[in-house]
Parts: structure tokens; C-alpha cells; sequence
């Protein structure tokens, strides 16, 4: 199951990170001086990147 | 010469004792390895003859204990056994053993060999 | 900084590198391996980030915002899908000791040496600029650090020093002679140590320059309002998805990438958190992206340097000089790694699908040369490193002014995802073709190299330009569509020969076969076992070579004693050879030495899943089997000793004819006891035997069991006053005439098995042996209990087992192993049950349990 989970995660991935989702925060404004599609990134890639984890770590059957 | 035999077959003692007897040797027989290392340290023979498999103590338990008796004493210890694969007989090559002879066996064959290892240990 | 201080520090750089490898190398040979972990081979997997990365994403924000991120969001999706699909890679690399991209691929389809030679030679192609754009980050690093002016004279200019180091460094730790196949310890902790210092390198100029802009912010607000391009405006979402998909694909075919993340993977485990802290890397590499390149554009704009210097530009503007290096070093340790690691593995694909295939054609070349094949491999490897070298430095010379970083990156992308296709489709499509890959391959390149260097050549591709689509996202589209069109297309059209369906199965079902395949022979090949060894020398010694065959015939159980080798040893010779020189070569060397027979997909299929089959009941057969050696060392044991003295006694009759009348009438009733004991056993087995198979006849009628052990007691009397033992019976409740139903002589077998058990057990003259009856309202029972030596609790299980002989220290407790078996399926025949009540040194009682026959 665990390959199905990681399969998800992906298909989460691209499509967070793709049109027509991305249009939203494709945005030339701010937050604190950082711009907000950056941001969008950073949190979408580190959000891939602990569910990676946590889905090859735990104990599967 | 002085021989011990030691075998849980009643059989197998009455035909070695009769064998070695008539070859004109002091016989001994035990039958288990108990009665054979009472009789070993008692009379100290010079050819112990051991079946492996028997009850109390085993054949390696009483070839270990006859070697290490005595400083001056140093008996020739054959092992007879139904056990005949190469790594049983290895391993009682390692106990000590001088010679391995498998079951069965011939007479004239183990009369000859036990012989030969005696004159071979005395000189 | 002086010209010749930074080429020392380079250079002393790279030889506390080379000291890290030989301490590594060191280690591993103490096997105490440094890279056999998940931290070294997620940093290992950053040989990815190359000069590009560490130059080039800052150059490109300012002018094209975010979207050089899709370089690294691709290769993370591939990393989160990597536990499915790099790990079956891995695994079918490890069994058929690919070492390279290119051998992968010609293995899967049948070992076409063509496919080999098709993908190195497109490797190369798409290597050497890719190469060359990292010899210019040096050089251009190196010339902005020392302000030096390079000179137009490529042996008068300063980096050329470095460039000739950095050659002899890949040398020497590079292509091994007597080495397991392609694995490089010490190259691979050296790789991850730069990986390390590009890092921090990084992190440590963002940090600084990040707090700088903080501070110019605050002096000038006109700094806030440099504006990033967004997505949308830059290329568009097509051209994201394509590059996004595009760099996932193209990061794991990339010759180094493949060769760090296949080849010299330790352990398949490590893969599992390299999933994410790979990416994690990837992550912390490109934090501080935006702030240097707003920064750099500020500040470094006007004065006209290239946006991929601004990371080294940006300390030396403020005069951090010690900063300036720290970045000089990182960038030096992206490109060197890259350029190290690329240089290995295009090599050996050149010297193992083109330069050796060539020589081992050559008539007589493999008898003239067998026993330095391995110093000939060797040294092509190295003249091939040498090659690609000053091919990668001549790109860097000629085209110094041409492209910048990432464009160069992504036409090398594009082309090296041609290889996706064929590989992907390969280990899970069966039918993926060696005429559809070739096809595929081919079709795919044409395209991409056409439509990316023939606008630089004033050829016009508009035609094909897709609107909306970049150059290089326009290529992709184009060359990945028909690739895989031709890919699909001709393998369902084109017909697979054996070999290459034996390989389809090998690949697409490896986990499933991955224990068998090592141990079966896929063909047969006929050779003799002097020229194995003799191929075998060339690569890995004399020494090496008669320990490594004898290690393979003790594990496949084959004798070494025939002219011709065993068909699983040839196999095996075939692969170690194929780690060195790679499948397509090694494919020529053995069959120069053998006779090969095809053996059909059928047959390929059947051996396989036989394995497999024998593999999954192991265990269970490995018990039986255990079971079985036990009953037979037992049963011939049993049958030595009475033979042994028939034999012996027969002998003494006939060599001494004087024995006396009485002598020779003991030894005669030996000799007829002893055959009785012969047949006794051989009965035994028998009767087990038919039990077993549920043959034998039970004449069940209602019988009183107080009968049953008075006729065994008829039976025994006798042997127990011989053996000196006591028998005491208590049936005193027997006068109940409770019956049961069932077979008498059987029962009274059982009971002359247990008795004849208690004798063996009890010491002669003190022993003791009661037997007694008793019951309740439904069962009666039935007990055997002797004042013997007792069996220890833990075999209790055991010993009713047939061929089960419980070990004990000082005494043979169950002669044959069979009468209690035997005992207990009668039991179980009379719906009974019999168990066991002992322990060490208090004797064993036996207790048997039979329903009571309900009279009507």
C-alpha cells in the first residue's frame, strides 16, 4: 500500500503545482517582503517532502 | 596386549571379545561408557576399542577422559561406529581417536589394522 | 585575490578531497564502509546540483522568475515515486551488474549492441557541453575571484592549471583494475563531502547577503520593488508542466545521476530516506535563490556582469573576501563533482559499448590479450576520461561567450530524456521491443537535436513551433511524443526474439524472481571451465578468479571436476565480467568461449517459476528434508548394529573351526535374534509407512483393554526378566467391563512400543515399569510409567514425531524413532489421544486415552 500512497502524493504534487491550481497564488504580491508564489512553493515542496517520510517510515504491512 | 572394548551391543561384545581372545590378547569389556572408564583407570590397556553411541558416557567422553588420565599414559583408542559419515569420522579424528573403523566390518580387517596401530604407537 | 594563491588552495582543495577518498577507500577495505548510509547517498544524489545550480537559478530569476525551480520540483516528484520506480531499477541493475545507462538499456532489449552504442553515443552528445558549461563555471569563477584576464592562449590561461588537476584527480581514483564492479567508495564520500560544502557555501552567502538586503531595503526602498516575472507572464503554465515533467524524467537518465543512484547504491534500504532528504536538499539549495538574485540585479546589474556570477560577485562587492572564497570553493565543488562523476560514467559506456565490443571482434584479440583484458579495460577507460576532458574544456574554449548555464543544462535534459521512454517502458511493459526502443530512441533524437541546434545554424524550425511553448519546452514536447509513438507503435507491430523476452520478463517481474534469476540459467551455454577462469584472470586476478568460481559452486552445489563448466557458472562468469566491461562486451567474450544454445521464452518462464515455487516451500522442504536424513541416519544406524554382529559372528565361525559346540550354539541364537531385530525394524517401517498413507486394516470389534495388556504382558515377560526389570500391573479398576472399540493386536503393539520404550529408559535391576488402567465416564486410560532417566519437557512435542529421534546427552532414549510414531497414529486410528508426563531424572509416564464403546 505503501507504493499507492506515494503514487497519491505525487499525483497531489504535480497538481498543486500545476495549472490551474497555480494560477492562484501566481501572483506578484508579498508577504513580509517574500513573494507569495515562493512561499506557495516552499510550503507545497516541504509538504511532499514530510509525507515522503512519514509514508516510508511507518511500518508498513 | 591389554584391550578394552566398550559397546551397548551385547552382540557386538561377544564377538570381539571371543575375536581378540583368541588372538591371544587380555580382554576387557564394558557396557556403557560408565563401566568403561572404571575399567580404564583400573587396568590401564593399551588398545581401548569404543562404539560412540552409548549410554552414561559417550565414546568421545571416554577416549577424552582415557588421554587425559594419566601423563605416561597413552592407550590407542579406536572407534567403531555406525556413524560413517566423513563428518562423524572427522569429528572423531578431532576427539582423539587413532582409528576410525565403520560399522560393520571385517575381522581380519580390524584384527589387522588394530594390530598395525599398535606396533606402529609402540615404536 | 593573487592568481596563483587561489590555484594553490583549488588544488590543496582537491588534495584534501583525494585524502578523504583514500581514507574512505581505507575504511571500506576494514569494512567499515563510510558510504553505506542514507545521509552520504541523499548527498551523493546532489551530484544533481551542479555549477548550474550554484550559479546558474540566480542568474536566471531576475529574467525569467521561478520557473527555474521546475529543475528541481521535477527530479523531487521523481524521488517521491523513487521507492517504486528507482528501486526496481536498482535491483535490476544489481542483479545483471549493469553499470551504466546505456548497458541497462541494451540488456532489457536482448543486449543489442547497437541500442548500447546509440545511447552512449548520445550520452557523449549531450555530456560534452554539458560538461564544458562546467569548466566555465570554474574558469569564470576563478578569473572574477583573482580579477585575472583570461588569456586568449588556452595553455597561458591560469585556469588552465585547474582543469589539468582536476583531469589527473579523476584519474587516479578513477577506473580500478582489480575492483568490484564500478564501485568507487572513495570517489562517492568525496562527491558527498562537496555536496556538503556547495551547501553550505550557499546557505552562507544567502544568509549574508539576505541580512545586507535587509539593510540596503531599509536604506532604499526602490529595492522592494523589484518585481519578480510570474509564471503566468514567463512562459506560461505549459511551458511549467512540460520543463516540470521534463527535469523529473531527464534527472534520473543523466549519466551521473544513474551512476550515483544505481550503480553505487550499498543498500536498496537507503533509498528509502533519500526520498526525502534528497529533496530536502534540493530545497535548502535554492532558499536563498530570490534574495541573491534581487541583490545581484541591484547591485550588479549596471555594471554589466553576468547574471550567473552575481553569487561570487555579490561577497566581493561588499569585500567579504573570506566569504568570496567560501563561494568560489562551493561552486568549484558543484562542478568538479559533476564534472568527475560524468566523466566516469560516460567513459565507461564508451569503453564498454564501443571500444571494447571493436577490439574483442578483432580475430584473436580475446586469446592474444585474455589475461590483461582488465589493464586493457582499464586504460581505455582512462584515455576516454582524458578524451572527454579536453572535448568538454574545447566546447568551454569555443563557445565561452554563446549560452549561459541553464540553457545549456536544459538542451542536455532533453536529449537524455530520450532515454525515459525505453527504459520506463521496459521494466513494466513486457512488450516494449528491441525494434521499438530502437526506433524510439532514434526517432526522438533526431528530433529534439534538430529542432534545438538547427535554429543556431540559421535553419528555420517555426513550422513546429507550437504556440506559447519555449525552444526547449517545444522540443521536448515534440521529441518525447514521437519517441514514445515510435516506442508503442513498433513493439506492438515488431515480433520479440527468445532472448529478448527472456530479458522482458527479467526486468518487468524483477522482484518477483530477483532471489531465482541469480541462481538460473537463462541460457545454456556450453564452455570449458580453463577458459572461464582464463577470462575471469584478466579482470580480477588469478587468486580472485579460483575463489570466486569456487564460491559459486559451493552455492549452486556444481562440481569443478569436468572439462566443460556447469551452464549456472558460465552465467555467473558472464555477469561478474559484464560489472567490468559491460553486458555488450561481456556477451563477446564469453561467447567467443562457448557454444551457446537458445533456450526458449517458455522454458525461461518455466525454470523460473519452478524456483520460485521451490523457493516459496523451502522452508517446509527443508524440514521434511531434515526429517527425512534424520530417519534414514537412524534407520541405517539401527540396521548397522545387527548386521555388524551377524557379520562378525559369521566370520568368527568361519575363520575358527576349533570354537567349541556351546560357543558356536550362543552365536548362532545371536545371529537369529539379531536377523529378528533386522526384520523387526524393516516390519516397522513398513507399518509406518502404510499408516501414514492410511493403508493398513483395523478390525475394530469392542474389546476389554485389561486383555490387551495381558497378551502384551505374555509377549514380555520374558525380555523384562532379562533386562532385570520389575513390571508391576494395576488393574484393579478394570472389573468395571467398560470396553472400547477397536483393533487388539494393534493396541497391544502400542503397548509392547511402550513398554520396550520404558525398558531403554530404566536402569537395569532397579528399574520399575507400571502399567495401570483407569477411567472416567466417558474415557478410559491407559498408563506406562518407568522410573528411567525421563525426558526433558522441550522435546515432549518432538517425540511422537515420525523420524523424530530426541538427543540426549548420555543415551539413545528411542531406538528407531518409529514405535512411537507408529503408537501414536493406532492411537489416533481409535479416535485416542497419547501423551507425555516427564521430566529430566523422574522417570516418563505415558498416558493413553480412549472413548469408552457405548454398548447399545
Amino acid at each position: 500500500m505503501r507504493n499507492n500512497r506515494l503514487i497519491l502524493v505525487a499525483i497531489v504534487f504535480i497538481g498543486l503545482l500545476n495549472f490551474p491550481i497555480l494560477r492562484f497564488f501566481d501572483t506578484p504580491n508579498d508577504f513580509l517582503g517574500i513573494p507569495v508564489i515562493y512561499l506557495y512553493f516552499l510550503a507545497v515542496w516541504l509538504g511532499a517532502i514530510i509525507s515522503t517520510g512519514i509514508i516510508l517510515n511507518r511500518n508498513s504491512k | 596386549m591389554r584391550i578394552l572394548i566398550a559397546d551397548d551391543e551385547p552382540a557386538i561384545l561377544m564377538s570381539l571379545d571371543f575375536l581378540m581372545r583368541k588372538e591371544g590378547h587380555q580382554v576387557f569389556v564394558a557396557r556403557d561408557g560408565e563401566e568403561a572408564i572404571q575399567l580404564i583407570e583400573k587396568e590401564l590397556p593399551e588398545v581401548i576399542i569404543l562404539d560412540i553411541m552409548m549410554p552414561k558416557v559417550d565414546g568421545y567422553g571416554v577416549c577424552q577422559q582415557a588421554k587425559m588420565l594419566k601423563a605416561d599414559y597413552h592407550p590407542a583408542v579406536v572407534f567403531i561406529s555406525a556413524k560413517i559419515a566423513d563428518s562423524d569420522i572427522e569429528k572423531g579424528y578431532q576427539m582423539g581417536a587413532d582409528l576410525y573403523i565403520p560399522k560393520p566390518f571385517s575381522n581380519r580387517d580390524l584384527v589387522k589394522k588394530v594390530h598395525e596401530l599398535y606396533e606402529k604407537l609402540k615404536n | 585575490m593573487g592568481v596563483w594563491e587561489i590555484a594553490f588552495l583549488s588544488i590543496a582543495y582537491l588534495g584534501i578531497l583525494f585524502s578523504l577518498a583514500f581514507w574512505a577507500e581505507k575504511k571500506k577495505a576494514q569494512n567499515k564502509s563510510l558510504i553505506n548510509n542514507p545521509l552520504i547517498y541523499a548527498l551523493s544524489l546532489a551530484i544533481y546540483c551542479s555549477a548550474w545550480t550554484f550559479y546558474g537559478s540566480v542568474g536566471q530569476i531576475t529574467s525569467s522568475g521561478l520557473s527555474f525551480l521546475s529543475v528541481y520540483l521535477g527530479p523531487t516528484l521523481i524521488m517521491i515515486l523513487a521507492w517504486g520506480i528507482v528501486r526496481k531499477i536498482i535491483r535490476i541493475a544489481k542483479i545483471h551488474n549493469i553499470t551504466n545507462i546505456a548497458d541497462f538499456i541494451s540488456t532489457r532489449y536482448g543486449k543489442d549492441s547497437r541500442i548500447g552504442l546509440g545511447v552512449t553515443l548520445i550520452s557523449l552528445f549531450a555530456g560534452i557541453p554539458y560538461i564544458g558549461l562546467q569548466i566555465k563555471a570554474i574558469a569564470q569563477s576563478f578569473d572574477l575571484i583573482t580579477q585575472a584576464t583570461p588569456s586568449s592562449t588556452f595553455y597561458l590561461d591560469p585556469s588552465f592549471v585547474l582543469f589539468i588537476a582536476l583531469t589527473v584527480f579523476i584519474l587516479v581514483l578513477g577506473p580500478k583494475k582489480f575492483d568490484s564492479s564500478e564501485k568507487h567508495e572513495g570517489m562517492i564520500f568525496t562527491i558527498a563531502m562537496e555536496s556538503i560544502i556547495k551547501l553550505i557555501a550557499f546557505i552562507a552567502v544567502g544568509i549574508y547577503i539576505s541580512i545586507q538586503l535587509y539593510k540596503g531595503w531599509q536604506a532604499d526602498p526602490q529595492l522592494a520593488n523589484i518585481q519578480l516575472p510570474s509564471i503566468e507572464t514567463n512562459g506560461g503554465y505549459g511551458n511549467w508542466f512540460i520543463q516540470f515533467i521534463l527535469c523529473g524524467v531527464a534527472f534520473l537518465f543523466l549519466p551521473r545521476v544513474f551512476h550515483v543512484a544505481v550503480v553505487e547504491i550499498n543498500d536498496e534500504e537507503n533509498l528509502k530516506q533519500a526520498s526525502w532528504i534528497f529533496p530536502l536538499y534540493m530545497l535548502l539549495i535554492n532558499l536563498f535563490v530570490i534574495p541573491l538574485g534581487i541583490a545581484g540585479y541591484a547591485i550588479l546589474h549596471r555594471g554589466g556582469m553576468d547574471p550567473d556570477l552575481y553569487v561570487l560577485g555579490l561577497p566581493l562587492h561588499f569585500n567579504s573576501n573570506v566569504l568570496a572564497f567560501i563561494v568560489y570553493i562551493g561552486g568549484f565543488s558543484a562542478a568538479t563533482g559533476m564534472v568527475i562523476m560524468e566523466t566516469m560514467a560516460i567513459s565507461s559506456m564508451i569503453s564498454n559499448n564501443l571500444i571494447m565490443p571493436l577490439l574483442l571482434q578483432r580475430k584473436g584479440f580475446i586469446s592474444e590479450n585474455q589475461t590483461n583484458l582488465g589493464r586493457i579495460n582499464q586504460n581505455i577507460r582512462r584515455i576516454m576520461i582524458i578524451f572527454i576532458m579536453i572535448l568538454g574544456y574545447i566546447h568551454y574554449r569555443e563557445t565561452e561567450q554563446l549560452v549561459n548555464l541553464v540553457s545549456v543544462g536544459m538542451t542536455s535534459f532533453v536529449i537524455v530524456a530520450q532515454f525515459a521512454p525505453a527504459t520506463l517502458l521496459g521494466i513494466y511493459w513486457k512488450k516494449a521491443s528491441r525494434q521499438g526502443a530502437l526506433a524510439g530512441i532514434f526517432v526522438g533524437f533526431i528530433i529534439s537535436a534538430a529542432l534545438l541546434f538547427l535554429p543556431s545554424l540559421g535553419i528555420s524550425t517555426d513550422t513546429f513551433r507550437i504556440e506559447g511553448l519555449n525552444p526547449i519546452s517545444n522540443a521536448a514536447y515534440w521529441s518525447i511524443s514521437f519517441n514514445l509513438l515510435f516506442l508503442y507503435g513498433v513493439s506492438i507491430m515488431s515480433e520479440q526474439s527468445g532472448k529478448e523476452a527472456n530479458q522482458s520478463y527479467l526486468f518487468v517481474d524483477v522482484f518477483e524472481y530477483s532471489q531465482n534469476v541469480e541462481n538460473s540459467t537463462i541460457w545454456r551455454g556450453k564452455a570449458r571451465l580453463r577458459d572461464l577462469k582464463l577470462a575471469l584472470h584478466g579482470f580480477i586476478g588469478k587468486i580472485n578468479t579460483e575463489q570466486k568460481i569456487k564460491q559459486i559452486a559451493m552455492a549452486n552445489n556444481i562440481s569443478l571436476q569436468d572439462v566443460y563448466a556447469d551452464p549456472i557458472l558460465v552465467t555467473q562468469t558472464e555477469k561478474i565480467l559484464a560489472g567490468f566491461v559491460g553486458s555488450t562486451s561481456a556477451r563477446l567474450i564469453i561467447s567467443s568461449i562457448s557454444k551457446e544454445e537458445q533456450i526458449g521464452m517458455s522454458e525461461v518462464i518455466r525454470l523460473l517459476q519452478k524456483s520460485k515455487d521451490l523457493q516459496e516451500s523451502n522452508a517446509a522442504l527443508v524440514k521434511i528434508d531434515a526429517q527425512k536424513n534424520d530417519f534414514l541416519t537412524t534407520v541405517t544406524h539401527e540396521i548397522r548394529s545387527p548386521i555388524t554382529s551377524i557379520r562378525s559372528l559369521s566370520e568368527i565361525m568361519v575363520d575358527h573351526e576349533d570354537i567349541s559346540n556351546e560357543e558356536r550354539k550362543a552365536f548362532l541364537e545371536t545371529i537369529i535374534q539379531e536377523s529378528d531385530r533386522l526384520s523387526r525394524l524393516v516390519n516397522q517401517v513398513l507399518d509406518l509407512e502404510k499408516l501414514a498413507a492410511g493403508k493398513a486394516n483395523f478390525n475394530m470389534r469392542p474389546i476389554d483393554l485389561a486383555e490387551v495388556i495381558e497378551k502384551a504382558m505374555l509377549n514380555f515377560t520374558a525380555i523384562a526378566k532379562q533386562n532385570f526389570v520389575q513390571i508391576s500391573i494395576d488393574l484393579a479398576k478394570k472389573r468395571t467391563n467398560r470396553q472400547i472399540e477397536g483393533d487388539f493386536e494393534k493396541l497391544v503393539q502400542v503397548i509392547i512400543n511402550l513398554l520396550s520404550n520404558a525398558i531403554k529408559n530404566v536402569e537395569p535391576e532397579k528399574g520399575l515399569i507400571q502399567v495401570r488402567l483407569f477411567e472416567n465416564a466417558t474415557h478410559l486410560f491407559l498408563a506406562v510409567e518407568d522410573n528411567g532417566i525421563g525426558i526433558d519437557p522441550k522435546f515432549h512435542d518432538q517425540i511422537f514425531e515420525k523420524f523424530k529421534q530426541v538427543d540426549n546427552p548420555n543415551r539413545k532414549i528411542e531406538s528407531s524413532g518409529l514405535g512411537l510414531s507408529i503408537s501414536k497414529k493406532i492411537i489416533e486410528m481409535h479416535h485416542g489421544t497419547i501423551h507425555l508426563e516427564s521430566s529430566l531424572g523422574h522417570g516418563a509416564k505415558f498416558i493413553i486415552k480412549l472413548p469408552i464403546h457405548k454398548t447399545a
